[in-house]
């Protein structure tokens, strides 16, 4: 097979960072980006991007590790050399505060963020509702930025990226070798995945560039995330709920909640309201198929279901997506050097 | 019971306010009149990052130590209130980098959370193999300077553009006592070969990236003299200079460039930076700050001067200590001028 055909299926963060890392693995491919949506209206663009993990509860623990030390370590390359402002990727120092002790005293990240520390007497004494907190340092991801980069970064390898809604994966047979699926929330109608259920999250970007430190209560609910040029104030986590429009009492219950933790946003300008559906899964779905049709086989690698976490994991699950669409290339060529005898 | 103030920078604002607010109750003639020939947004403090921040070494000046330490409380007990914004304070967190290790500085308890670099950490600034994180504060002069100067008016208090040359000049007419914080051109008003300028160049950028403040030293050539990044709530500041007894005021095309690529080897992604602006200016340094009393010969009176200058670079990280000390040192002046409600008793 002298140029494997892959379609990659989504154009979040994900889908983009998927197809960077097979031209980087397979650069005899040839790759082209299918999506009915680009940035700026992806689940990413709502995303703050902050390298924060999710744990996804049926996921070995170490396996979540090596995508995040992966991650992190792709992005702190990146986030210290010229290409930082326009990649949108920065350093953020920042608290996460506790009402009540945490699970773990030591999340499986601690020693992968920079930094990671106990919030000293001092530092609690701002959060008067808090009994305890971690002080440490991450990266940020900006959106569109960071998705307006990586699809820079294709381009430039030839890949070829298209408006298009794909509605079954079939349809991509004939025209391509093997299809990679980051559809996201998409899975749940385009391969009938049951176990993926959005988690709605609703966020304000606003106006506060004296800001220069993250804010997040470790219960997940409220988080106040500081970017190049807009902080995000978060949010909502509601399991079910597909609707994509801004609640306003929403909007207003966010804005206090993060007014108690930093009482300075209260003179915010310009908040812009954004909503995206999570696509969540027990575990992240990074797996190998091929599907089988009367008689004609379509290797297929999924990509998917990174809920909340999916910019901490992103490029970890890309390489593993890479390595997996190496193995079906390897794997047709076999099947195909059989078929000549 | 008049009070003329001379200079608008921060250390005339915040002692003018102080004596205000601790004296005006307690002495119903108080009339506070404030000179300055530059104000806001043309005084040095203007000019200043803002960051809270003393010197490494506090050379065994316990009480500048103490001094700042009263500023650093002061300020952390405003972040929440909604003057905060107005005021241009907020919390900071950054980096101070060594090529070599250094005992802790006298604030490590004042600031938040002082640690240690880790190496993965040392790893973003190759060339420094030791240095701190902490959380600190900025103020910055050009939202506190005229929020200082708002709250002055509402408080009655007049202002005089004018270049002040003598104590005398200002202190006829019935002024008691006048506040010297005339930073730099202290001199002009008495001679003062101790106080020198230490000039310093920055250059202000549009990197709205740059979340943390990161400040180098040098131990060889000393304070302010290698590249330092201070991001504010607009632009970011860029320095990195330190010339003592130099007086220009003039942007230099060569500390430019020094300042420009030190710079952007210490941080890459600044190259894509866009420069919004040059300044220069001198900070009023002495070896220590001169804040006491003087009795001044004032045509046929004896009149009190409060000095109050001399705060180098780091005005703004001592001036609420300096002006509460400068406002007990008029304190006691009432009192010898009985001023102050004391019972009345046999004068023995």
């Amino acid at each position: 097979m002298a140029s494997p055909k892959v379609a990659v299926v989504g154009a979040g963060v994900i889908g983009l960072s998927t197809a960077l890392c097979i031209t980087e693995t397979c650069p005899s491919c040839s790759v082209t980006v299918l999506s009915d949506q680009f940035s700026p209206n992806t689940t990413s663009d709502v995303a703050a991007g902050m390298l924060i993990p999710h744990t996804y509860p049926d996921t070995p623990i170490h396996r979540q590790k090596q995508w995040f030390k992966e991650t992190f370590s792709y992005l702190f390359a990146i986030s210290n050399s010229a290409e930082a402002s326009e990649a949108g990727i920065h350093l953020v120092s920042g608290w996460q505060v506790f009402k009540s002790p945490p699970k773990e005293e030591l999340p499986f990240w601690s020693d992968i963020v920079l930094g990671f520390r106990p919030m000293s007497e001092a530092e609690l004494q701002k959060f008067p509702q808090h009994q305890f907190g971690q002080a440490f340092t991450t990266l940020k991801c900006d959106c569109p930025p960071y998705l307006l980069w990586l699809e820079k970064r294709l381009k430039a390898t030839g890949t070829q990226m298209y408006t298009r809604k794909v509605a079954d994966l079939w349809e991509l047979q004939g025209e391509y070798d093997i299809v990679v699926n980051c559809s996201g929330m998409g899975a749940q109608q385009l391969v009938g995945d049951k176990q993926l259920f959005p988690v709605r999250g609703q966020v304000l970007k606003v106006h506060a560039p004296w800001v220069k430190l993250f804010i997040r209560d470790g219960d997940g609910l409220t988080y106040i995330y500081p970017g190049v040029h807009r902080v995000t104030l978060g949010g909502t986590r509601e399991k079910g709920s597909w609707s994509l429009s801004p609640d306003t009492g929403t909007t207003r219950e966010i804005f206090d909640r993060c007014c108690s933790l930093e009482p300075s946003l209260q003179g915010a300008q310009d908040i812009e309201v954004k909503v995206g559906l999570r696509p969540s899964r027990q575990c992240a779905r990074v797996q190998r198929e091929v599907l089988s049709q009367g008689g004609v086989k379509l290797p297929v690698v999924h990509n998917y279901g990174h809920g909340a976490g999916g910019f901490s994991v992103h490029w970890g699950t890309a390489n593993e997506a890479a390595h997996l669409v190496g193995e079906c290339i390897s794997a047709l060529q076999g099947s195909s050097s059989r078929a000549k005898l | 019971m008049r009070v003329a103030i001379i200079g608008a920078g921060v250390i005339g604002l915040s002692s003018a306010l102080c004596i205000h607010e601790q004296f005006h109750g307690l002495v119903p003639s108080l009339e506070l009149e404030l000179y300055a020939d530059h104000f806001t947004p043309h005084t040095t403090s203007d000019g200043a990052a803002g960051l809270w921040q003393p010197y490494l070494s506090d050379h065994g000046n316990l009480q500048e130590t103490l001094w700042n330490k009263e500023t650093f409380d002061y300020l952390l007990g405003q972040l929440h209130s909604p003057a905060a914004k107005e005021m241009g304070l907020f919390l900071i967190s950054g980096y101070n980098l060594f090529t070599e290790p250094v005992p802790d500085p006298s604030w490590k308890n004042i600031v938040l959370g002082f640690r240690n670099l880790t190496p993965k950490e040392l790893e973003v600034f190759p060339g420094y193999s030791y240095g701190w994180f902490n959380t600190a504060l900025m103020l910055e002069g050009r939202s506190y300077l005229p929020w200082l100067t708002n709250r002055l008016t509402q408080k009655g208090v007049k202002f005089f553009h004018k270049k002040v040359e003598s104590f005398q000049e200002v202190s006829g007419n019935g002024v008691d006592v006048v506040l010297n914080c005339s930073g730099m051109r202290a001199g002009h008003l008495q001679p003062d070969p101790e106080l020198q300028p230490g000039r310093g160049q920055i250059i202000k950028v549009l990197a709205p990236w740059v979340k943390h403040f990161i400040i180098t030293h040098n131990l060889k050539s000393g304070i302010y003299n290698s590249p330092y990044i201070i991001p504010g709530s607009e632009f970011t500041v860029l320095g990195g200079i330190y010339q003592h007894g130099n007086w220009s005021e003039e942007n230099s095309a060569k500390d430019h460039k020094s300042i420009w690529d030190s710079c952007c080897q210490l941080l890459p992604p600044l190259q894509k930076a866009k420069i919004v602006g040059e300044w220069s200016g001198l900070r009023p340094a002495r070896p220590s700050v001169r804040l006491e009393r003087e009795s001044i010969r004032l045509g046929n009176l004896q009149g009190e001067v409060i000095h109050n200058y001399g705060h180098g670079g780091f005005g703004i990280t001592i001036h609420w200590g300096c002006a509460m000390a400068a406002a007990r040192l008029f304190g006691s002046i009432l009192q010898e001028k009985q001023q102050l409600a004391t019972p009345p008793g046999p004068r023995l």
